[in-house]
């Protein structure tokens, strides 16, 4: 059945409504003789006109004593250099040597997931799944995201297939950690020349291959 | 001189550039507030917090999205922490909520009218799927935005944006029907 001879979906209704210039697809033929959904259609773009509404407007005056204590706050307030969390310079090498950290642990026959080319080999070598690209990503967006790097610290990043391999995760992420703390304790300089090796690393290389 | 340009002296400490960004930005901050917590008390403290918290935290903005995107999220944040910690003030009169005084109850059926009637069911509505759906109609925000605003996906957003109609349409309907 073609979308022309059957009604809209509630999804559709939407998204014709939100189109300011709604294409001459099956939508709009069948939106032409069927009056059910054109109803449907008026409903929604009513709803969505009445969600437009203004809201009441605070006065001028409210407005005006509000900007009043918002900059006495300002003045009286020298902008804390308030950080909750390190910025980009340090938290880039946090991530990078997390996921070094995890890369070195990450035991022999453990692999990125993908296709496997053997099944029945991976299921008897592979006790835990590293997800490399999800580790790769998240080193690319803990440079620029503190919150991500928040993330990346709480998130070893491996799945766990069975409860034996948990407990493995948690042990190693533990390592990870102390690793971390190492990198961190490291010069500027060699921690540069770690980061180097790391960008050039192929998260997606199979360690076996 | 634009936002990027005030936010850069603002960031340098200049609070009369900073002044400049509130007069800019918070006309818009108190009606987004406003539509989302639908109580006007709540919306001016929370603007007011908005704008102290962004001052605080400003060296944190690195002017990778609009300043209005950041500021939003703040804003917005805050009024998701205030909505849930939220109680009926004591002492607060009708007028304290968005936009009339509460009929009452034997006056509301005929009193309702259908503005009302809908700023009732939004206010049924999950604080998100409320936030998104201010965001979305009131703001004009791509989904995307809207994703950034509320530290969520895109397609999350847009689900939120639907589920949100497809309630308010199917409580409007029902209520049509039996009136």
């Amino acid at each position: 059945m073609s979308t022309s001879d059957r009604h809209l979906s509630n999804e559709e209704i939407i998204r014709w409504v939100e189109e300011s210039d709604p294409p001459r697809d099956a939508a709009a033929v069948h939106l032409d003789r069927c009056e059910s959904c054109r109803a449907r259609v008026a409903g929604v773009e009513a709803l969505l006109s009445a969600l437009r509404a203004e809201p009441p407007a605070a006065s001028a005056t409210e407005m005006a004593a509000q900007r009043e204590r918002i900059l006495a706050a300002v003045r009286s307030r020298p902008r804390a250099r308030v950080r909750r969390l390190p910025r980009r310079a340090v938290w880039l090498p946090a991530a990078a040597a997390a996921v070094a950290a995890l890369l070195l642990w990450a035991p022999r026959g453990t692999r990125s997931p993908g296709p496997a080319p053997d099944a029945e080999a991976d299921s008897a070598t592979l006790p835990v799944v590293f997800d490399a690209t999800r580790a790769a990503e998240e080193v690319v967006e803990a440079a620029d995201d503190p919150d991500a790097a928040e993330r990346l610290l709480q998130t070893p990043s491996l799945d766990p297939v069975d409860p034996d391999v948990a407990a493995t995760i948690s042990d190693g992420w533990s390592e990870t950690l102390e690793i971390e703390a190492e990198f961190a304790g490291l010069s500027a300089a060699d921690r540069e020349a770690i980061l180097t090796e790391l960008a050039s690393v192929n998260f997606m290389n199979d360690p076996e291959e | 001189m634009d936002d990027r340009e005030l936010v850069r002296r603002a960031q340098d400490g200049d609070s009369e550039a900073y002044g400049r960004l509130v007069e800019l930005h918070q006309p818009m901050v108190y009606a987004t507030l406003a539509k989302i917590t639908h109580d006007r008390d709540l919306a001016l403290d929370v603007t007011q917090d908005a704008f102290i918290r962004a001052w605080e935290e400003l060296d944190g903005f690195e002017r990778r999205s609009a300043f209005s995107t950041w500021l939003y999220r703040i804003a917005v944040r805050l009024a998701y922490d205030a909505l849930r910690r939220e109680r009926p003030r004591e002492g607060a009169g009708a007028t304290d909520r968005l936009p009339d005084a509460a009929p009452q109850p034997d006056e509301r059926a005929a009193a309702e009218d259908e503005a009302a009637l809908l700023r009732r069911r939004i206010e049924e509505l999950p604080v998100m799927q409320r936030a998104v759906v201010t965001l979305r109609t009131w703001n004009d925000l791509s989904y995307r935005e809207i994703a950034e605003i509320l530290g969520t996906t895109e397609v999350s957003a847009r689900v939120s944006f639907h589920h949100a109609i497809r309630r308010l349409r199917a409580w409007y309907e029902s209520e049509a029907n039996t009136r």
